[in-house]
C-alpha cells in the first residue's frame, strides 16, 4: 500500500497544482519524505516552475528553499570544478565526457535545477586514463583515504580509479572509462558512447552523452549499480530527461530502444521506464514497452524483481517502509554487487567492506 | 588598444560583492565561494581594472602616478601584484581568455 | 502556561510541540530528564496540541537499546527517525537535546547567516559577540541577559538573509565550570537548572533566559556592534577597535553556513559589518568588561 505522504510527493512532481490542496499537516509529512528521498530541491524547482510557489505556506516553503539554496551552491561549485578540470586536461588534448549531475548542470537540463549532488563523474578514455590521473594529481587531485585492499578494488574490479579528492577545495572526482565495470554481465562498449557524444559550448575537448545514453546511463545507474537509496530521485531525474528529449526529437523513442540494445543495456531500461511509469507516471509511449519486450526477465523472475523493486525504490522513510522494506533493499544491494563483480570476489568483499563501513562508522559519527 | 597586445581584465563581480573598507578591498567570487581581502599594492592594480582591461604598460603609467618608487621596484611590485590576483583567478589575461 | 502531567503525556505521545524563535520543533521522549528540563526551560514556548501542525524537526530523545546499556544507560537523539551522531550517557540526556538542536538548525536554516556567536539586544540595536570556548563569551552573555540586556542567543547567531536583521532563538544558556556558581552569586534568583558533570565540556549547567526575553523573541534586531571577546586571565579589560576586512574574515570563519549561502551570505555579513563598530574585548574581570559593554552602548542599561 502506498502511504499518504509518499502519494502525495509523487502527485505534486506530477502535477505541482497538487500542492495547493495540502494542509499544514501533510506538508508536514511531505517535506520529511522529500528530504529523505533527495528531492526537496526537485520539488521546490518544480513548484517554481509552475509559478505556484506562493500557494505553499510559508512554513514549508523554508524547507525547500533552503534545500534549493544547497542545491545552487553545489552547482556553482560545479561548474568551477569542471572548469579547472578543464583547465587540467584541454592542454593534453585528453577528452572529457561528463556524466550524470555534472552532464546536467553543464548542459542545463531539466534534471538539473534543484538536483542535489556533490562529486563529479567524468569519463576517460581508457588508453589515455593514467595520464588524466596524472594531470589532475599536477592540479591538486590526489587520493586520499583508502588503504591498498580498496584501490585495488577500484583500479582491477571496478570501473574507475579510486575517487580523486582535491587537496585544498575537498571537492571529490569520480573518473571512470567505461560506464560499467569490466567484470559487469552487460557491456555497453564506450567506443559507441564516445561516438554519439555532444559537445559542450564553452569547453572544447569537453562533451556530454548524447540523449538517448544520457538516459541509458541513468537507468543503469538505478537499476545496476544498486544505488536504491535516492531510486525516486533517479527516476525523476529519468522522468525530467525523457519529456525533454521526447519533446525535442519526434523520433526519440524509437531511437533509444534501439539504442539499448545496441549498448547491451535494454534490460536496464526496460525497469527503468516499467517502475518509472509505475511510481512516477512517466509517460511512455506503449511502442516503447513493445519494443523492449524481448528484455523484460522471464515471468517469475519478474514477479520477484517486481516485489523487490517496489519496495526498494521508496524513500528509505518510516512512513514509507512496509514489513520487508529492509530485505528488500539488502537483496538488491547483493544484487548489485552480484552483477558487478564475479561471485567467487563478491563474497570475501561484501564481508570485507562491512566490516570496513562498521568500524568507519564508528569512527565517522559525529561527536557532540 | 592593440587586440594582440596582452591585456589584464577583472572578473565580472556583482558590486554587492566588492567593499573597499580602510585599507583593505574585501572580494567575494560566488564562482568558487572564496573570500579574499586585498591589500595595497593589489588594491591599486585591482582598482585600477575595476575601470576595464588594461595592458601592462598602461598600468604602470597608473601606479608611477600613485607611488613614489623606483622603476624596478614599482614593476615588481606590480609584477608580483598580478600574479596574486591570477592566483585568486580575480583577472583573466585576454587574448587567451578563458571562461569559468 | 500546561500541566506538568499533560506536558509529561504529550512528551511520549504525539510529541511537545516547542516554539524555539523561528522555528517550531516536535518533542518526543520518555526521559525524566528531558521532561524535568523542557518543563523548567521551556515553559513558556510550548505551542497548543492544535498550534503546530507543521514542524520545522521532529526530534526523539531515547533510551538507547542493547545489553551494554543495561549497566551503561546512554541517551540517543533521533531527528526524524535518524540518528545522525553517537549516544551520550542518559546523564548527558538534556544537553544532547541543547546539542542535536543545534545541529537540526546548521543542518538547515540556509534562509539565515549561522554564526557562533551571542547576540544580546538593547534599545533595538543588536551586539553580536562571536567567540571560541573559552573566551568568557557565555558568562558575559549571562551576566549581560540578566542585568538589562534582552538575551537573542547564547551561541546561535541567526542573521536573516531576507531583513538583514539578527533573529532571537531563546534558549537556555549553557555555563560552564566555574562560570555556574559565579552567576549563581551575583543573581540569586535567576534559573539554574541541575548541573550535567563529565561531559566533553566539563561541567555544564544551564540559565533560562529571563522571562522578557522569551516573550519578547518574535522581535528582529539590527546589527550595531561586533565584539570579539578574548579571555585574558590576570590581564587588563579593554575595548579596541579591529580592522573591518579581519573582522569580516573572523565573522564568516564562525559561520555554520556560509559556504552554502554563497553571495547572499556575504552580503549579510558585510552589511553587518557596515553597519557594527568593531572591536575586541579582552576581557579579564567580569564588572570591568560589563562596565566597558555598556560604556559603548551607552551607558548602563
Amino acid at each position: 500500500m502506498t502511504r499518504p505522504a509518499l502519494a502525495q510527493l509523487v502527485a505534486v512532481l506530477v502535477r505541482p497544482a497538487a500542492a495547493r490542496e495540502l494542509s499544514l499537516a501533510d506538508w508536514d509529512l511531505l517535506v520529511r519524505v522529500a528530504r529523505v528521498a533527495s528531492l526537496e530541491g526537485r520539488l521546490q524547482a518544480t513548484i517554481e516552475d509552475a509559478g505556484m510557489l506562493p500557494d505553499v505556506p510559508p512554513a514549508p516553503r523554508r524547507h525547500l528553499h533552503a534545500a534549493r539554496v544547497l542545491a545552487d551552491r553545489q552547482h556553482a561549485m560545479v561548474r568551477w570544478e569542471v572548469a579547472r578540470i578543464h583547465e587540467a586536461l584541454a592542454p593534453e588534448a585528453i577528452p572529457v565526457m561528463l556524466l550524470k549531475g555534472a552532464a546536467y548542470v553543464m548542459a542545463g537540463l531539466p534534471s538539473a535545477p534543484g538536483r542535489q549532488f556533490s562529486d563529479v563523474d567524468i569519463l576517460v578514455p581508457q588508453a589515455r586514463i593514467q595520464e588524466a590521473e596524472q594531470h589532475l594529481f599536477v592540479q591538486g587531485w590526489v587520493c586520499e583515504g583508502y588503504d591498498a585492499y580498496d584501490q585495488r578494488y577500484y583500479r582491477q574490479w571496478m570501473h574507475e580509479l579510486p575517487p580523486l579528492t582535491h587537496m585544498r577545495r575537498k571537492s571529490v572526482l569520480d573518473v571512470h572509462h567505461t560506464i560499467l565495470p569490466p567484470t559487469a554481465r552487460l557491456h555497453p562498449d564506450p567506443a559507441l558512447l564516445w561516438k554519439a557524444a555532444v559537445p559542450l559550448d564553452g569547453f572544447p575537448g569537453m562533451y556530454v552523452p548524447g540523449p538517448a545514453d544520457m538516459v541509458l546511463h541513468s537507468a543503469t545507474h538505478l537499476f545496476h549499480d544498486g544505488e536504491l537509496e535516492n531510486g525516486l530521485r533517479d527516476l525523476a531525474d529519468l522522468d525530467a530527461l525523457l519529456r525533454h528529449f521526447a519533446a525535442d526529437d519526434p523520433h526519440f523513442w524509437e531511437h533509444l530502444t534501439a539504442r539499448s540494445f545496441e549498448m547491451d543495456l535494454a534490460r536496464p531500461l526496460y525497469y527503468a521506464l516499467r517502475y518509472g511509469n509505475e511510481l512516477l507516471q512517466i509517460p511512455v509511449p506503449d511502442s516503447a514497452f513493445r519494443a523492449l519486450a524481448v528484455a523484460r526477465p522471464a515471468s517469475p523472475l519478474r514477479g520477484l524483481m517486481d516485489g523487490l523493486f517496489r519496495r526498494g525504490l521508496k524513500p528509505h522513510h518510516w512512513s514509507c517502509d512496509g514489513r520487508l522494506s529492509g530485505a528488500a533493499r539488502w537483496l538488491l544491494y547483493v544484487r548489485s554487487h552480484y552483477l558487478r563483480m564475479p561471485l567467487h570476489l563478491l563474497a570475501p568483499h561484501l564481508m570485507r567492506k562491512a566490516i570496513k563501513d562498521h568500524r568507519k562508522a564508528k569512527r565517522e559519527k559525529s561527536e557532540p | 588598444m592593440s587586440v594582440s597586445e596582452e591585456s589584464f581584465a577583472l572578473i565580472p563581480l556583482p558590486a554587492a560583492h566588492v567593499r573597499a573598507w580602510d585599507e583593505s578591498v574585501v572580494v567575494y567570487d560566488q564562482r568558487c565561494g572564496e573570500t579574499h581581502v586585498l591589500q595595497p599594492p593589489l588594491i591599486d592594480i585591482f582598482q585600477a581594472l575595476q575601470a576595464g582591461p588594461m595592458t601592462p604598460a598602461t598600468l604602470f603609467e597608473y601606479l608611477e602616478q600613485r607611488y613614489d618608487a623606483t622603476e624596478g621596484d614599482l614593476e615588481d611590485a606590480m609584477q608580483a601584484g598580478l600574479s596574486q590576483l591570477r592566483q585568486h583567478d580575480l583577472i583573466r589575461v585576454s587574448p587567451e581568455s578563458r571562461d569559468a | 502556561m500546561i500541566a506538568h502531567e499533560d506536558l509529561k503525556a504529550r512528551l511520549r505521545d504525539a510529541g511537545l510541540a516547542i516554539q524555539v524563535g523561528p522555528f517550531v520543533v516536535r518533542l518526543r521522549s520518555q526521559l525524566d530528564r528531558i521532561e524535568r528540563s523542557v518543563a523548567l526551560f521551556y515553559d513558556r514556548q510550548l505551542l497548543p496540541v492544535d498550534g503546530a501542525p507543521f514542524a520545522d524537526f521532529h526530534v526523539t530523545l531515547a533510551r538507547s537499546s542493547g545489553l551494554r546499556t543495561v549497566w551503561r544507560p546512554q541517551a540517543r537523539f533521533f531527528l526524524d527517525g535518524r540518528s545522525p551522531f553517537r549516544p551520550l550517557p542518559l546523564a548527558h540526556a538534556y544537553p544532547l537535546f541543547e546539542w542535536g538542536l543545534n545541529w537540526c538548525i546548521a543542518q538547515h536554516a540556509h534562509d539565515y547567516l549561522m554564526v557562533h556567536a551571542a547576540v544580546l539586544e538593547r534599545d533595538g540595536r543588536a551586539l553580536v559577540m562571536p567567540g571560541e570556548p573559552g573566551s568568557g563569551k557565555s558568562t558575559l552573555t549571562a551576566a549581560l541577559a540578566l542585568s538589562g540586556w534582552r538575551l537573542l542567543s547564547d551561541e546561535f547567531a541567526l542573521l536573516s538573509l531576507e531583513t538583514g536583521k539578527l533573529v532571537a532563538l531563546p534558549r537556555p544558556v549553557s555555563l560552564k565550570n566555574a562560570a555556574i556558581d559565579l552567576i549563581r552569586e551575583r543573581h540569586p534568583r535567576a534559573i539554574i537548572g541541575p548541573a550535567s558533570h563529565d561531559t566533553s565540556k566539563g561541567t555544564v549547567a544551564h540559565l533560562k533566559p529571563p522571562d522578557s526575553s522569551i516573550d519578547r523573541m518574535h522581535q528582529q534586531a539590527g546589527p550595531a556592534w561586533l565584539v570579539f571577546p578574548r579571555f585574558s586571565a590576570g590581564g587588563s579589560d579593554r575595548l579596541q577597535p579591529l580592522d573591518r576586512a579581519e573582522a569580516l574574515l573572523k565573522l564568516v570563519g564562525s559561520s555554520f553556513n556560509y559556504s552554502v549561502v554563497g553571495g547572499a551570505g556575504f552580503e549579510a555579513a558585510a552589511n553587518l559589518i557596515e553597519q557594527s563598530e568593531c572591536l575586541t574585548l579582552e576581557y579579564a574581570d567580569l564588572d570591568a568588561s560589563l562596565g566597558l559593554l555598556n560604556a559603548v552602548a551607552g551607558g548602563p542599561a
